[in-house]
C-alpha cells in the first residue's frame, strides 16, 4: 500500500534546453511526490516531458533547477542506481551482441541479478537466446529491455511507454509481471504513456504533464472524487473551480474541481471518467493546475525521518 | 496567553541502507570485451599482416646491406660493377618507406576506429542510456571500456613502435646518403613517438566522440586533430633538446645523421646571423661560419621527451572525457 | 482460485474481487481454512494495480469473511450460503440428472436456463438482496 514514505519527490524541477533561448525549459517548476508502492502513471501529449522526467529520474539528465529526489537520494547520486531500472523509449541494445549474451552482461553490471525473472519476461515473447538483438522485432527489443530491467529487482522502475510496441496477446501478462513486485511492497513504478486506456487499472497514481508543467497529480481516486459535472440548473458553489466549460454559461455543462470536503461515495453526481479528465485539463491550458494531497511534497525536515505510522 | 511550544513529534530514524556489493572490476572488463570483440579482433588481425610485412622489410633490408658491405658497393651502386645491387637497394628503400607510412597510420585508425567510437557510438545508438542506468557509476563504466580499448590502443602503439624502430635500425646506417632518424616520416613511425601518438590519437578520439556524439563527424574530427597535433609536435621538436652550435672551419661538416637547423654566421660583434639575412653584398668577412643542430645522439632523447609530453596530453584529454560524460546535457 | 476481470465494465475491479470471493464462497468452491491467492499471484495473472487487490481483500476483511495472517497470507473463515447443506442433500446430482435430461430433449443451453430461472422465479420471489453486511 502507499503510504507516506516517498520514492520520487520534486521540487521547483526544471530542466532547460542547453541550446534553445527563447523558451527554454523543457520542464519548469515541477512539484510533485510519489509515495513509495505507488504505480503512477505518466501521462500527456507527445513532446510534453514525459520521457524527460523518466530519464531526470533515471540519473541520466541533471535537473538544472530545483530538486529531485530519487529514494531519498539526489537524482544524481551514484548509488541510487543500484536500486533503479529504466527502459527508454527507444529500447537501445548493443545490436551486435546476442540475447544471452545481453544478459549476462546485465548480470555483471549489477549489484543483484535475478536471470529467472527475465526468462519469464523473455518466454512471453519467445524471444530467442541466440538471436543478436540487432535481428529482433520493435516488441521483442521491449521484451528484451524490460527483462534487463526485471531481473535487477528495482526498488523504482521507470518505463517509458512499456506497452507501445507490445502486441495485445501479451500486454497483460507483461503488465502483470512487471506489477507483482509492488504487491510485496517497497516497489514503486512509474510508467508514462499517452494513451490512458494502456494505464487501465493499473495506475493507482497519475500526472499528468503538459509542455513541462504538472497539470494535474493526485491518485485516481482522489482525482475523480474531486472532479464534477455542472449542468446549466445545477448551482456552481463558490469552492468550485472551474476546469473546462462547454456551451455557453445558460445552456452548458462545466468540469469543476470542488476540494473541500470528501465527495461521498455513491453521490448522485455526474463525475469524468479519468480520461475525460485528462482531455479537458490538456485542452484548458488556463485551468489551475492541481496537486491533489497524496501527490505533494513533504514538507521539509532537516533529518530523513518519517513519522511512525 | 501561551508561547506556542513546538509539538514533540516522535520520528523513526530509517536505518541506512546497506551499500550494494562493489561491482568487481574483472566483470565489468569482461563485459566491455565483449562488447568490443570484434574491433579488437579486426585490430589484432592487422596488427598481425602490419607485424609480418614490417620483419621481411626489415630482414630484405638487412640482407641488402650485408650485400652492399660484402660487394664494396655502399656509397657506389650506381658504378657498372655494383648494378646489380642497384634494384634490389631500390627495392628496399621503397619497401621501407611504404612501412613506415603504414606505420604513420596506425595512430589515425587508432584513433579513429577505437578511440572515437567508444562514447560516440553509445550517444548515436542511445546504448548509454542503457549503460549508464546498470548499477556501475558511468565514470567506473568508463574506465573499464578505457580500459579495454586504451589498452588495446596501447599494445598496437608499443608493437608499431617496435617495428618501426626495427626497421629503422635495418635501413641505417642509411642505404641513400643523408638519411637522418630526424627526418619527419622515421622520426614520426618509431620509437616512443609513434608509441605515444597512438594513445594520443586514441584519446582524442575519445573526448571528441564525447563531445560530438555521432561517430562518422568524431572520426573526422579526430582524424583531422591527430594531423594537426603531428605537425604541431613536428614543429615544435627541435626545442626539446638543447640545440648545438659548431664553428666547422670549413664550411658544414656535421654527419648525416646529424639534424642541421640552421647555419650561417657569427659576426665579429656577436651576432648571430642566418645566411638568409645576410645582406646581398656577401656575409661580413670577418664572421666565422655557423651550424646550429642536434646531434644523432640527441635523437632517442628527443623522442622520450616528445613521447612523455604526448603522454601527459593523453592523460589530460582523457580527464576532459571522463568530466564530459559528467555533465549530462540532453 | 483464478480472478476473472473484466475491463470497462461498470463495476469497479476490486468490486468485482469481492463479488467473485463471495461467488466462490457460496458455491463452496472456497471453505474455511482455504487461502485466498497472493496479491502478487492476482496482479501477475490480471496485471490490475496491486493497491486494488489489497483494498479488495480488505473488503473482504471487513466482512468477516477473511482473516489476513502476518506472513503467511489471507485466508478464509467464514462460508456463505448453505455450501455444507448443499453437499450432503443430493441437490446438485438431481439437478445434473434434470440438465441432462432437459439436453436430451434437444433444449439448447439458453432454453435450459430460461426454463430455471422461470421455476426459480415462480417459487422463490425476489426479495431484499441477501447482502453482505456493509
Amino acid at each position: 500500500m502507499t503510504g507516506r514514505r516517498t520514492a520520487v519527490e520534486a521540487l521547483g524541477l526544471g530542466i532547460r534546453h542547453p541550446r534553445r533561448a527563447n523558451d527554454p525549459h523543457l520542464l519548469a517548476d515541477c512539484s510533485f511526490r510519489v509515495p513509495t508502492g505507488a504505480v503512477c502513471g505518466v501521462v500527456g501529449p507527445n513532446g510534453a516531458g514525459k520521457s524527460l522526467l523518466l530519464s531526470a529520474a533515471a540519473g541520466l539528465v541533471r535537473p538544472t533547477e530545483g530538486r529531485l529526489t530519487v529514494l531519498g537520494q539526489p537524482s544524481d547520486s551514484e548509488t541510487m542506481l543500484a536500486d533503479i531500472a529504466h527502459v527508454d523509449q527507444e529500447r537501445s541494445l548493443y545490436r551486435q551482441l546476442k540475447v544471452a549474451e545481453l544478459l549476462d552482461s546485465g548480470r555483471s553490471l549489477n549489484a543483484r541479478w535475478d536471470r529467472a525473472r527475465a526468462q519469464e519476461l523473455l518466454d512471453l515473447g519467445r524471444v530467442p537466446l541466440t538471436a543478436r538483438a540487432g535481428t529482433l522485432s520493435g516488441g521483442q527489443r521491449t521484451l528484451v529491455r524490460l527483462a534487463l530491467a526485471h531481473a535487477t529487482t528495482p526498488r523504482l522502475l521507470l518505463l517509458d511507454e512499456p506497452l507501445a510496441d507490445l502486441d495485445p496477446f501479451v500486454r497483460r501478462a507483461v503488465m502483470g509481471l512487471l506489477l507483482a513486485d509492488v504487491a510485496d511492497g517497497d516497489c514503486t513504478v512509474l510508467l508514462s504513456s499517452h494513451v490512458l486506456a494502456d494505464l487501465d487499472e493499473a495506475a493507482d497514481h497519475l500526472l499528468l504533464i503538459d509542455a513541462g508543467r504538472v497539470r494535474l497529480a493526485g491518485q485516481t481516486t482522489e482525482l475523480l472524487a474531486a472532479h464534477r459535472y455542472l449542468g446549466p440548473a445545477d448551482r456552481m458553489p463558490d469552492s468550485a473551480e472551474p476546469v473546462e466549460l462547454h456551451g455557453s454559461a445558460s445552456h452548458g455543462t462545466a468540469l469543476v474541481r470542488i476540494t473541500d470536503g470528501p465527495a461521498r461515495p455513491g453521490d448522485e453526481y455526474d463525475h469524468p471518467t479519468l480520461e475525460e479528465l485528462v482531455i479537458a485539463y490538456v485542452r484548458s491550458p488556463r485551468a489551475d493546475s492541481w496537486l491533489a494531497p497524496s501527490m505533494r511534497p513533504m514538507p521539509r525536515t532537516g533529518l530523513i525521518a518519517e513519522p511512525i505510522a | 496567553m501561551s508561547t506556542a511550544t513546538p509539538r514533540m513529534v516522535p520520528i523513526r530514524l530509517r536505518p541506512p541502507r546497506p551499500r550494494p556489493p562493489r561491482i568487481p572490476h574483472r566483470a565489468l572488463v569482461r563485459t566491455a570485451v565483449r562488447q568490443h570483440r570484434t574491433v579488437l579482433a579486426a585490430a589484432a588481425i592487422c596488427l598481425a599482416a602490419l607485424s609480418a610485412w614490417a620483419l621481411r622489410t626489415a630482414a630484405t633490408t638487412a640482407a641488402v646491406q650485408t650485400d652492399l658491405d660484402r660487394t664494396g658497393c655502399r656509397g657506389r651502386v650506381f658504378t657498372d660493377a655494383c648494378s646489380s645491387l642497384a634494384d634490389p637497394v631500390g627495392q628496399a628503400l621503397q619497401t621501407t618507406q611504404q612501412v613506415q607510412f603504414a606505420l604513420l597510420a596506425v595512430p589515425v585508425l587508432v584513433g579513429a576506429l577505437l578511440g572515437a567510437p567508444l562514447l560516440a557510438r553509445e550517444y548515436e545508438h542511445g546504448t548509454h542510456r542503457l549503460a549508464w542506468t546498470q548499477s556501475v557509476p558511468r565514470r567506473r563504466w568508463l574506465t573499464s571500456h578505457l580500459i579495454v580499448l586504451g589498452g588495446a590502443a596501447t599494445t598496437i602503439g608499443a608493437v608499431a613502435a617496435l617495428l618501426g624502430t626495427r626497421i629503422h635500425a635495418a635501413a641505417t646506417p642509411a642505404l641513400a646518403y643523408g638519411a637522418s632518424g630526424f627526418d619527419a616520416l622515421p622520426y614520426n613511425a618509431f620509437g616512443p613517438v609513434l608509441a605515444a601518438a597512438t594513445l594520443l590519437a586514441f584519446a582524442l578520439g575519445v573526448l571528441t566522440g564525447s563531445l560530438i556524439r555521432r561517430t562518422v563527424p568524431a572520426i573526422g574530427i579526430t582524424i583531422l586533430g591527430h594531423a594537426g597535433l603531428t605537425v604541431l609536435l613536428t614543429w615544435l621538436r627541435r626545442w626539446l633538446q638543447p640545440q648545438l652550435t659548431r664553428f666547422p672551419p670549413h664550411g658544414y661538416d656535421l654527419s648525416p645523421d646529424d639534424w642541421l637547423l640552421w647555419d650561417g654566421v657569427l659576426t665579429s660583434d656577436g651576432h648571430r646571423l642566418p645566411y638568409a639575412q645576410c645582406p646581398e653584398s656577401g656575409c661580413p668577412a670577418d664572421s666565422r661560419t655557423l651550424d646550429v643542430y642536434h646531434s644523432a645522439g640527441q635523437l632517442w632523447p628527443m623522442q622520450w621527451t616528445q613521447g612523455a609530453l604526448m603522454v601527459a596530453l593523453a592523460a589530460a584529454l582523457l580527464a576532459a572525457a571522463y568530466r564530459s560524460i559528467r555533465r549530462n546535457r540532453l | 482460485m483464478e480472478y476473472r476481470l473484466r475491463r470497462g465494465s461498470s463495476m469497479p475491479a476490486y468490486q468485482q474481487i469481492v463479488q467473485q470471493t463471495e461467488q466462490a464462497l457460496r458455491l463452496g468452491l472456497l471453505r474455511p481454512g482455504d487461502k485466498l491467492p497472493t496479491a502478487r499471484h492476482v496482479v501477475a495473472a490480471t496485471a490490475i494495480n496491486p493497491n486494488t487487490v489489497l483494498r479488495a481483500y480488505q473488503e473482504l476483511q471487513r466482512a468477516g469473511l477473511v482473516e489476513s495472517r502476518q506472513g503467511l497470507g489471507t485466508f478464509v473463515v467464514r462460508s456463505l450460503g448453505r455450501a455444507e447443506t448443499i453437499a450432503g442433500s443430493g441437490l446438485r446430482e438431481e439437478l445434473d440428472a434434470w440438465v441432462d435430461r432437459a439436453a436430451e430433449l434437444g433444449l439448447d443451453r439458453e432454453d435450459v436456463l430460461a426454463l430455471a430461472g422461470a421455476a426459480v422465479d415462480a417459487r422463490l420471489p425476489q426479495q431484499a438482496e441477501p447482502e453482505l453486511p456493509r
